[in-house]
Parts: C-alpha cells; sequence; structure tokens
C-alpha cells in the first residue's frame, strides 16, 4: 500500500520537473525527505525513495555540466545562469580574459572569456559569449547549511571530455565540511575539477577542488564560500595566490608577492604595495630562479621556504627580468592585515566562526 | 604554503581521512600555470561509517536485493589465488567471467563451498568474458534481465557471496563503446631485417615476463602471421593493454609457442598524472580499454571482484563487471550484450586460443642485461610511446 504512495508521488514530481525551467530546484515528498534525512537507509524502500531522487537530480545536472578548455588546461564547470555564467575552479582559468571553449554534455561547443578566481578559495568564473536561448543551467543553492551525512551528486568530464560519454554522475555523501572545503565520497579525478556538486534538489551546492589518496577523500568548496566575493569575482578579479595572501597567518613573515609556476618557469604575478618585494624593486613578470641558493621548481617551493622565515630575516633572492639575471636581498616584514587583494575574513560568516576557534 | 591546521575532529570513529597528502585535479594539462595545493585538513577527521554512502550501514540495506543473486556466485581461482568473480549462468556449471583474469588452472568455488576445476569453454577477447565449465548439476541460475537497460542514477549491487553486497554505486553514464587503447609489447625490432627480429628486450616489459629473448623472431600472434616488422607493429596495435597472446617464435631455428600480456605503459616509464591520479585509492583492471558496449558505474570494487554480476534494486542482474577502469569509473557489460554471447561461449563456437607450449620464462640473458631503458629511449619500437607519454612528466 505504502509502495504504491510512494510511487504516484514519485510519478507526480516526474511530471512537475518536466514543466519547470531547468533551474529550479527539484522538490520532494515529506517520504523522501524522511529518508534522506535519516542516517542511513533501513531497506529497499529507501533505496527506491533515494533512487528516484538521484536519478532526477542527475538528469537536471548533467545537462548543465561543461568541460572548460582553457589553453592547455582542461577541466569541468556548470553554467548557473541562463545568460551564461559558469563556475569553475580558479586552477581551470588562471586569470581573467583568457579566451575558454565550453563544451555541453550534448556537445555543443560555445566560447566564453575568463572572469575572475579566488585562487587561495579554488573557485573561478567564465562567461559564454553569446549564450543561445535554450542553454541548460542549474540553480545555486540558496542553503547556507551544509549538513554532514547529506546526499550529494557530481557530475563533470573526468579525464576531459569523450565522445560518446555524457558527464558521469556519481553519488555521495558529505563526511565532513568546514569553512573553505566540502569532503564527499563522490568519486574525482582530474578533468573533474571545477565541476558541480549538487544537493538533491539538484541545486549546485559546491566546486570540485582536490583528491586525497583514497577514494573518500574527493575535496569541494561550498558555494557559501563564494556567494560573499561573488561580485568581485564577476567583475574579473583574480586573488588569492600563493604567496603571502593568507589571512590565517598574521605575525608571519611576509614577502609580499604572489605568483604562479608554467611551464617550469615561476613568475611573479603580484607585487602588494608597501611589502618588502615592492620596496626591494620586484616587479610583475620576473622569473623567481632561487632562493637562498635554492633553485625554485615552484611557486611552493617558495613559500615553503618562507614559511621557515621569521619577520626581520633577509633572503636572498636570485631572478631573471628580460632574461637578465638579478639577485636582490630583501628583509621580510610581518604580515597585520589582510593584503591589498587578498580574501577579506570579514565578508565571510564562515571565517568569521573559524577566527573563535582556539 | 602552509597547510592550515584543521580543527576538526569528528568523533565516533570507525573510519580515518587522513588527508594530509593530496593532488589537484586539472586534467591532461601540459601547462602548469594554476595548479595549485589546496587547504587541506592536516589532522585526522574520523568519519563514521555509517555515513559513507557505499559503507556497511548503506550496503545492508541492500540485503533483500542480492539474496538470490548471491547463492550464484562463483569465486575464481588460478593457481589457489583469488583472479575473479563469476556467474552462474546454467545450472549444470556454466560460469561466465573476466576471461583476461584466467590463466593456469582455474579453480571456481561455489556458494555452497565445494571447490571444483574448471576449463574455459568459450571466450570473448573483445567483451573480455569467457565461459567455464565445471562439473556439477542444478546449480543457482542467475535470472539475466535482457530488457531492463539502467538509467543513470540508479543504485546497483555488486553481488558477493557475502549477504551484503561486496559495493554498491549509481550508474553514472548509459551503455557506450569503451575506446580501444593500443598494447604493447615492450620489444625493439631490428630495422633492416625483413622479419620481426628482436634486437632489444626491455626489462619488465610484457615481452621480458613472456620470456621472448633477443635474436628471437616473432612469426605469429594469436594465428596471424606478422612476415614483417610493420606487420607486427600493427598486429600488437589491435589489441588492448591486458590482453593475452600468443606468440609463435623461432628461437636457434626451432619454433616455440609464448604467452604474452600486452600492457598499456612502455616499462620505465612514470604514470602520467592522469594514470597516476586514477589509480589513487584502487587498484585497476589490466584489461580496462576496448569494450564494444559497457555502461559505466562509480562502485568501487577491486580488479579481482571483476567478473561477476550487478543487480538492480530489483535483484534483476543487468550487467557483469568487467573492469575497475579508473578512481571514478567501473565498467560493466549489459545483460543484453551477455545474453548475445551466451550461446556462441556455450557452444564451442568461441573457443579460446590453444594452449601455448610450455616454456619457461628465460632468465634475463647478458643481450637484455646490459640495456638501460631509462636511460635512453628506443628509436624504434613495437608501438608509438606518443599517446601514452605522460604529458608532463612528474
Amino acid at each position: 500500500m505504502k509502495g504504491v504512495r510512494v510511487a504516484l508521488i514519485l510519478l507526480a514530481s516526474t511530471l512537475v520537473s518536466g514543466l519547470l525551467p531547468a533551474a529550479e530546484p527539484l522538490e520532494y515528498s515529506p517520504e523522501v525527505a524522511a529518508v534522506l534525512d535519516e542516517r542511513y537507509p533501513q531497506g529497499v524502500e529507501d533505496l527506491k525513495l533515494i533512487e528516484q531522487q538521484v536519478q532526477l537530480v542527475a538528469a537536471q545536472a548533467v545537462p548543465a555540466t561543461v568541460e572548460v578548455e582553457i589553453g592547455h588546461n582542461i577541466g569541468s564547470g556548470v553554467i548557473v545562469s541562463q545568460e551564461g555564467l559558469v563556475l569553475t575552479a580558479a586552477h581551470v582559468i588562471g586569470r581573467p580574459g583568457r579566451s575558454a571553449t565550453l563544451v555541453l554534455a550534448d556537445g555543443r561547443r560555445l566560447k566564453g572569456r575568463t572572469l575572475g578566481a579566488h585562487h587561495l578559495m579554488d573557485a573561478g568564473m567564465v562567461q559564454i559569449s553569446d549564450p543561445p536561448e535554450d542553454l541548460p543551467f542549474a540553480p545555486l543553492t540558496p542553503d547556507e547549511n551544509i549538513v554532514v551525512g547529506q546526499w550529494v551528486v557530481a557530475t563533470g568530464q573526468p579525464g576531459g571530455i569523450l565522445d560518446d560519454r555524457s558527464p558521469p554522475v556519481r553519488l555521495g555523501r558529505v563526511l565532513a565540511t568546514e569553512g573553505q572545503w566540502v569532503c564527499t565520497d563522490c568519486t574525482l579525478v582530474g578533468g573533474d575539477s571545477g565541476g558541480p556538486l549538487f544537493n538533491m534538489r539538484g541545486e549546485v551546492m559546491a566546486i570540485h577542488m582536490s583528491i586525497g589518496p583514497e577514494v573518500v577523500h574527493n575535496f569541494h568548496v561550498p558555494v557559501t564560500e563564494i556567494r560573499p566575493v561573488w561580485d568581485k569575482m564577476f567583475a574579473g578579479e583574480v586573488w588569492g595566490g600563493e604567496v603571502a595572501t593568507q589571512e590565517h597567518d598574521s605575525g608571519r613573515a611576509v614577502l609580499g608577492l604572489a605568483g604562479r609556476t608554467a611551464d617550469n618557469r615561476t613568475l611573479v604575478t603580484q607585487v602588494f604595495a608597501g611589502f618588502p618585494a615592492e620596496t626591494a624593486g620586484i616587479l610583475p613578470g620576473d622569473q623567481i630562479v632561487a632562493v637562498d641558493g635554492q633553485a625554485i621548481a615552484s611557486i611552493f617551493d617558495l613559500t615553503r621556504h618562507m614559511v621557515t622565515k621569521s619577520p626581520g630575516d633577509t633572503i636572498h633572492l636570485e631572478l631573471l627580468r628580460n632574461a637578465r639575471s638579478m639577485e636582490l636581498d630583501i628583509v621580510l616584514s610581518a604580515i597585520g592585515e589582510p593584503l591589498p587583494g587578498s580574501f577579506d575574513p570579514s565578508a565571510s560568516e564562515a571565517e568569521s566562526d573559524a577566527e573563535d576557534d582556539p | 604554503m602552509i597547510l592550515r591546521k584543521s580543527r576538526l575532529c569528528i568523533p565516533l570513529g570507525a573510519f580515518l581521512i587522513c588527508a594530509a597528502v593530496g593532488d589537484s585535479l586539472p586534467a591532461q594539462t601540459s601547462d602548469q600555470s594554476g595548479v595549485v595545493e589546496h587547504n587541506y585538513p592536516t589532522e585526522r577527521i574520523t568519519v563514521p561509517s555509517w555515513r559513507f554512502a557505499h559503507g556497511p550501514h548503506v550496503r545492508a540495506a541492500f540485503r533483500e536485493v542480492v539474496a538470490g543473486a548471491r547463492q550464484a556466485i562463483v569465486e575464481i581461482k588460478v593457481d589457489d589465488n583469488k583472479v575473479a568473480l563469476g556467474g552462474i549462468v546454467g545450472p549444470d556449471g556454466w560460469i561466465l567471467t573476466k576471461a583476461s583474469a584466467l590463466a593456469g588452472s582455474i579453480t571456481c568455488r561455489l556458494f555452497d563451498g565445494r571447490e571444483l576445476d574448471a576449463r574455459i569453454v568459450g571466450a570473448s577477447r573483445e567483451f573480455d568474458v569467457a565461459m567455464l565449465k565445471v562439473e556439477a548439476k542444478q546449480l543457482p541460475k542467475l535470472a539475466i534481465s535482457e530488457t531492463i537497460v539502467p538509467v543513470v542514477g540508479s543504485w546497483l549491487a555488486s553481488v558477493g557471496m557475502d549477504s551484503y553486497p561486496l559495493a554498491v554505486g549509481v550508474v553514472s553514464v548509459e551503455p557506450r563503446e569503451i575506446p580501444h587503447q593500443a598494447g604493447i609489447l615492450g620489444i625493439q625490432l631490428d630495422a633492416v631485417a625483413g622479419q620481426a627480429l628482436i634486437v632489444r628486450v626491455f626489462p619488465g616489459s610484457a615481452a621480458a615476463k613472456a620470456g621472448l629473448l633477443v635474436n628471437d623472431t616473432i612469426l605469429e600472434i594469436d594465428g596471424v602471421a606478422t612476415p614483417t616488422r610493420e606487420a607486427l607493429v600493427r598486429r600488437v596495435q589491435e589489441f588492448n593493454p591486458g590482453d593475452h597472446v600468443s606468440l609463435k617464435i623461432e628461437r636457434d631455428g626451432e619454433q616455440l609457442t609464448l604467452e604474452a600480456i600486452l600492457m598499456g605503459r612502455f616499462p620505465g616509464l612514470r604514470p602520467s598524472r592522469n594514470e597516476f591520479q586514477n589509480r589513487l585509492g584502487s587498484g585497476l583492471s589490466e584489461r580496462r580499454f576496448g569494450f564494444p558496449s559497457a555502461f559505466q558505474h562509480d562502485t568501487v570494487i577491486n580488479a579481482a571482484d571483476c567478473g561477476g554480476p550487478v543487480v538492480n534494486l530489483d535483484g534483476e542482474v543487468v550487467g557483469f563487471n568487467i573492469a575497475r577502469s579508473g578512481r571514478t569509473e567501473t565498467y560493466a557489460i549489459t545483460a543484453a550484450s551477455i545474453s548475445k554471447l551466451l550461446y556462441e561461449l556455450m557452444s564451442g563456437n568461441l573457443k579460446p586460443e590453444p594452449e601455448p607450449t610450455n616454456v619457461a620464462p628465460a632468465t634475463p640473458s647478458q643481450s637484455t642485461e646490459n640495456v638501460n631503458a631509462h636511460e635512453k629511449e628506443p628509436e624504434e619500437k613495437t608501438t608509438p610511446l606518443v599517446p601514452l607519454v605522460p604529458a608532463e612528466v612528474p
């Protein structure tokens, strides 16, 4: 008896979702809600209710998922507005103003341009240049709460797009979350970066970021973290570079530059006013070759080296500028307040919460 | 960059996520720009096992789903090592399993505990399935549902002998053709000789494991003549990594037959970033490319658990796991494909290749010992390196 009623409700919800515009959150019945709220399904009846909802979410998630091609980078993304705004990972887009190709699940290839990115958070935006009228898109969750144990669906283009393969759907649950990340057991792999994580209403709740050594180590950036910096990102700002821009590190030694490593060269991308790098005359575009006699293979070598330093220490930098070698001795200062252009903790509720922790 | 200390610690623990190490996700990029390290939690996070989407508590909900099928599950052993699962498809001892897992003497452990010797009656190389026959009667048989095409997002249970499924997941992608990848033998051929004359056998390669030696001439691969260097290269490339091929060779005027298991990567090359990531947390099947039709699901299974059936929530067999193929993916061939193959496999129309003559793998000869594949790339290879070289070697 119960089974029949459930089936009718599910049929109804299927019909309703077929009539709604793509970006409406999916509704679900109290029965489905009850099962999704359980610690775990108790039997086949529960599994069937979950399955029905996952199928609906998948049907909404897949068309809105795109493969993102920018230069040599290939990642994933999700269309979140009729106007063609795409959320992806910062490490897929790199910097603003780059031309991008977005490949839809139905094979359509659309042109776009990168907007802003927060590298520390690893979220970025791409604007589709000429969005077609029938552009599929997915709603963003308005929900501020991520609940451990909640069921989630991941899509993306793992390994890059393949002919005849729609974005693979993966089911998982939120295993843990803290401020800037969500960890789920939706398996991800290279190429999924920037792809969407959906809740059971088919709303985008996070963007795929990184993986760890076990299959249950899959990390995503919550939309709730992106929302406070939305306008800034939309305006094309790129910030949160890798060096000395972390607001959490008050009192640590600071050099005051941001950089990226590409093609085995580590280049300064930003020099912050009022910090030692600027005082020493470092310019964006300088290539960092070595620090204190150690070769720099990646920007992380520099950041790792910085970790060992204290304010007032002197470091010796070897640079290349216009193919000419330069050597500089720089006295480090201390991080006092957030660097210009860095993430503003006061703008995010989650961050203020984190600061309350001992 | 300092990994920001996490203050997170969830007690109740049955499972540890130790996420101090991580790898960011860009695929197939030769441009390292913007590849960033992240704020991983640096402390252990303990997650209760009920919370995992595929954990024991969730799997327990599938008991009823696998109650029938599990009695028709067979554990396939080769030389006493478990290599695959299989499923009984005919009550008189017909067992379907993964072909490339088989070699040597095969035994089957049935649900009732019996261990029986098995022989290969038929095999389909393209689907990588084999039909085994054991001497038994009135065995419980799987109900294969030819008509059901699994819908994306549907639950699947990979059935083992236990009352819980061994793993669960959902359908990720509808059935499609899984692309072929060229296999690699790992030899260098004489550039001048008309025939396929080996001048180098790379240490650790499929060829070395098969016992090929320098100065061997390869005459045939799986019954097809390879009279020239080009013919051999073409022939090897027709196969997928993980395929078992029989090699007819000439050595010191005598003809021998050896069996080789082709590889996907040149020995000595480090895995690409892509392969490295795909192997994170789960071993992959050697034979995982090139299937005429398979659907993809997200169930995390061991490579040695392939060959068994997957069922839907109604307990119907909708496919057979055929390969653990990546961190996010397992392939299953559809019940419809299997149904079409069953008769052919049982009838003997798809007899396996004749057993190779038993030649003990030779110990590395002086001619191969001096070769260091890591130092010098060969100028000629049996297969091109290009598609297999990592875009960026870590």
